[in-house]
């Protein structure tokens, strides 16, 4: 029974091959863009994640504070609302850790005055999206002569976050309808050439379950090609992608998920997608023909 | 057995009845001629048989089933238990004389081993042995009318519907398939309802008619002919 559906499946499709494989086309198409947008916007959270961490704030002390009052305002830092920590260091640490970041040849600085650099406090913020506000607060305390925010390459890859999750979610909702008319269209078309053969079918007692199988397999490997070829392109598009991120030398500012991690996801979708696209669009097509 | 009792079918739509209170009864391994003008409700009749169409009012019972109870899922068992015959045959073009008929066996699942025997039985009953690897395209009409035939008995039905099954043969075939129905109803004692407007040979064939008139039953005669009229006056 199975082997019948099956063998009737293939002979549908070889029997209409052009319009498989174009519908085909469309529906790789529509996973392939949907899932770039999805790899893209994965990419970019990951990125996100990772200079949020790195999101805290430097508050500079006011110059000629001795270390027992810098030390003193650890308490009024911590009291302002949304901030998590804050860690002293004192001008002479700074220099320090600002001449271990120096190369050897640049040591002509070496001998610079110990309390040049103005000691200050890194603060960790609750909420990264009041890092701004907090900030402004802790600025205007007694004794904090300024602070700096580096918020701005995290706030431009947020901003093309959202955008990129919109874009997504959009083509998801639109891409899937598409694919799912595809399907829809191309099951009634196969029928319509079968109708004779489905009135026949019908009259002599066949059940819904064998008139619907054949194009069941049919919508399924449609699908199921789709999404197999969407897995080879996505492969060669994140490829390329990656490149292009390390041709543009912007690997330091970017780091790509190696496609490895990404792997099983993406086929799982790709071919979970398709298959379910496949058979929910042909069952739908054929339904209002199994009623009578 | 096929038992219509006040049987109304109204089309969706349709402002007067297709039929209206028909009451009648089929015993098994009879022969009816359902004859009637055109539009008569004649074709309705077996689509309500078949479960093609719901009815509106009444019952039907055909054999054991009661198809006012018969759930969506059990038609098609139902329907394996009667044979079709219609006036443009149906046969399937890309498919050959031998391949029509092991198609209706193959779906409803039935062992491939088993139907390659029934082909040639059947076959050879209808005397369409030779043209077994023939396409439909490469018969006659009565030829193509016979395959059809063939194709209803296959699945050993207990009722036959014929509608118009002549509608397209000249007279001369026209006699050879009712022929051929009343000799499946006398030697396979399968009972047989057909439907027919051929006024010489339901008159020659002697056998019960049931009228039809916009959509009510004007006359069932167990000896009929084709007009009501005279039926009556020869009684
Ligand atoms: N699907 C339908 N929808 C609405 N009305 C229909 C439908 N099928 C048939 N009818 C109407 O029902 C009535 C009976 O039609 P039916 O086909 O049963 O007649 P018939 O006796 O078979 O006629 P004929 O001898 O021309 O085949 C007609 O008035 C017809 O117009
Ligand atoms: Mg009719």
């Amino acid at each position: 029974m199975t082997i019948y559906y099956i063998r009737e499946g293939f002979r549908g499709i070889r029997r209409h091959l052009l319009m498989f494989l174009g519908s085909v086309a469309v529906i790789t198409a529509c996973l392939t863009l949907t899932g770039s947008f999805a790899l893209l916007a994965e990419n970019l959270d990951y990125n996100i994640g990772q200079l949020i961490d790195e999101n805290e704030f430097v508050a500079y002390l006011e110059d000629g504070m001795d270390e027992d009052e810098a030390a003193g305002m650890e308490s009024d830092i911590l009291a302002v609302d949304n901030v998590r920590d804050a860690i002293y260091i004192s001008s002479e640490q700074a220099m320090e850790n600002y001449l271990e970041r120096l190369e050897e040849s640049d040591r002509l600085f070496a001998d610079l005055p110990e309390d040049l650099l103005p000691a200050r406090y890194t603060v960790y913020v609750e909420n990264i999206d009041r890092l701004e506000e907090t900030s402004q607060q802790v600025a205007a305390l007694d004794g904090v002569d300024h602070v700096t925010v580096s918020l701005s390459v995290a706030e431009g890859f947020s901003s093309t976050r959202k955008v990129v999750v919109t874009v997504a979610a959009l083509l998801l909702a639109a891409l899937l309808a598409a694919s799912l008319l595809v399907i829809f269209n191309t099951t009634r078309l196969a029928m319509q050439g079968r109708m004779e053969e489905i009135a026949v079918m019908k009259i002599v007692g066949a059940t819904n379950g064998f008139v619907r199988g054949p194009f069941v397999v049919e919508g399924a490997v449609m699908g199921l090609v789709s999404g197999g070829l969407a897995c080879a392109l996505e492969r060669g598009f994140y490829e390329v992608f990656q490149q292009i991120i390390e041709s543009y030398q912007l690997a330091d500012l970017f780091y790509v998920i190696p496609f490895r991690q990404v792997r099983t996801i993406v086929f799982a979708v790709y071919l979970g997608g398709g298959l379910f696209i496949g058979i929910f669009g042909s069952v739908a097509a054929i339904r209002r023909l199994l009623k009578v | 057995m096929i038992d219509f009792q006040h049987v109304s079918k109204r089309y969706k739509g349709a402002e007067r009845f297709a039929v209206e209170d028909a009451t009648f009864q089929v015993k098994d391994g009879e022969f009816v001629f359902l004859v009637g003008p055109s539009g008569s409700g004649k074709t309705t009749i077996f689509k309500l048989i078949t479960k093609e169409e719901p009815l509106t009012e009444g019952s039907i019972q055909v054999n054991s089933f009661d198809l006012n109870r018969l759930k969506h899922r059990r038609v098609p068992f139902y329907r394996r238990t009667l044979g079709v015959v219609f006036q443009d045959f149906r046969l399937i073009q890309t498919k050959t004389v031998a391949e029509n008929l092991a198609f209706v066996m193959k779906v409803i699942n039935i062992d491939p081993y088993f139907i390659d025997d029934r082909v040639d039985e059947v076959l050879n009953w209808v005397d369409m042995a030779d043209k077994k690897q023939r396409f439909p395209h490469e018969l006659s009409g009565g030829e193509q009318q016979r395959v059809s035939i063939a194709r209803a008995l296959m699945n050993r039905p207990e009722v036959i519907l014929a509608d118009e099954p002549t509608g397209n043969l000249d007279p001369e075939l026209s006699r050879d398939t009712l022929r051929l129905f009343e000799r499946i109803n006398r030697e396979l004692k399968t009972t047989v309802l057909v439907v027919t407007h051929e006024k010489v040979l339901v008159d020659e064939m002697n056998k019960r008619v049931i009228y039809l008139d916009r959509g009510r039953i004007v006359g069932d005669r167990q000896q009929g002919t084709y007009e009501i009229a005279g039926a009556k006056g020869r009684r």
